[in-house]
């Protein structure tokens, strides 16, 4: 998990406009912030575990470069998966159809129990399976309610929808995997 | 609100760990197998991703900032390299201009016909086979050579063409009474015819 700032920690807009008026230091620590969870959205949206170092410097080489355009309506992490998402669509598109998701080169989790790794490890890759198949819409909402715990005003903003389609997306998104993961 | 829909709305504020289950809730989703099954899809998809490795930010940070300065660069160079070619191009639209610009006609001299008049500095004007210089088949107007084909010119020898030119550019002033016309008869018949009216 990414550490949120202290009471004390600039915020993520100060340190955007400090980044602008030519600060690196502050890139990196907006980088120190959201990178790891960035990471994991990327990871469940699909993209290869081992690809997702170069993802993410991808995706905040892009955020840096059009830094301007973040308004902060939504949140700057929230933003960041928008950009991963298109990021991610124009992997899959360069790659002409070809998965993304990679199933072999998970990092497994290192638990205690031999039995409840293979559940959690078999669920996970089946809810892998089933993100990959939602509509975007579907699984960038749901990724950004059961990762970040946003709201779905800040998700409509993030993904410039209305908080009603983004409840809809949502509940959509979780009858399907139902279905899916079962 | 049911149960169930309340339930929904709090499961990713308490996989996150944000929130815990009340008791009645917990109650609920023992119970009722259709939360369950949407607790173990929103608690799995909080934890996706935990167990990769996570990033060097300085890393990453560096990479991207890298990036975005030879991107910099490049566009700066192709910048350049435009500036450069649009001052090529405006210059060589400058002299294509210049050098086809055609002298204004000066009022009152006429034409020549087609193909007889060679002006501007790209055609140097044309020698005259026998005349020296240009006032026996040229003029210059306005900083420009004309030409004018004499043909009945060319066949004088030098020496008489000398003359001309020496009459030509005499004054008026240098030339004494007898050289002015002498036929005044004119004047003369007009004087006659006025003293006849006066009586």
């Amino acid at each position: 998990m990414s550490a949120p700032p202290t009471p004390h920690s600039p915020t993520d807009a100060a340190l955007a406009a400090a980044y602008r008026r030519g600060d690196e230091r502050a890139a990196t620590e907006l980088v120190r912030r959201h990178a790891a969870a960035l990471g994991r959205f990327l990871y469940a949206s699909g993209g290869g575990a081992s690809d997702i170092d170069d993802l993410v410097q991808e995706t905040f080489f892009r955020a840096f470069r059009a830094l301007a355009g973040w308004r902060g309506e939504a949140s700057l992490r929230s933003w960041l998966f928008t950009i991963g998402g298109n990021l991610l669509r124009d992997e899959f598109r360069k790659a002409k159809g070809r998965k993304v998701l990679s199933l072999e080169d998970r990092d497994m989790p290192d638990h205690a129990d031999p039995h409840a790794d293979l559940t959690a490890a078999e669920t996970e890759e089946r809810l892998r399976a089933g993100l990959a198949q939602l509509p975007r819409l579907q699984r960038e909402v749901f990724l950004l309610r059961v990762q970040e715990g946003s709201g779905y005003e800040e998700i409509a903003v993030a993904l410039r929808t209305t908080p009603g389609a983004a409840r809809v997306h949502y509940h959509h998104a979780v009858k399907r995997l139902k279905e899916l993961v079962r | 609100m049911t149960t169930c829909t309340r339930l929904s709305d709090r499961m990713p504020d308490v996989a996150l760990g944000r929130e815990r289950w009340s008791e009645a809730e917990a109650r609920h989703l023992a119970s009722c197998e259709d939360c369950r099954a949407e607790w173990t899809l929103v608690s799995a998809g909080s934890r996706m991703g935990d167990a990769l490795r996570p990033a060097d930010p300085a890393r990453v940070a560096a990479g991207a900032l890298a990036r975005i300065e030879r991107e910099r660069v490049r566009i700066r160079a192709r910048t350049r390299v435009a500036a450069i070619g649009g001052l090529a191009a405006a210059a060589a639209v400058a002299l294509a201009v210049w050098g086809g610009r055609t002298p204004r006609p000066t009022p009152g001299v006429s034409e020549p016909p087609a193909g007889a008049v060679a002006a501007g500095p790209a055609t140097p004007p044309r020698p005259s086979p026998t005349a020296a210089g240009p006032a026996a088949g040229s003029q210059t107007v306005a900083g420009a050579t004309l030409d004018l084909p004499l043909p009945e010119l060319d066949s004088l020898p030098a020496e008489v063409l000398d003359s001309m030119l020496k009459a030509l550019d005499e004054p008026l002033a240098q030339l004494g009474p007898d050289d002015l016309p002498g036929d005044d008869s004119g004047d003369q018949e007009l004087a006659r015819a006025l003293a006849g009216l006066e009586g």
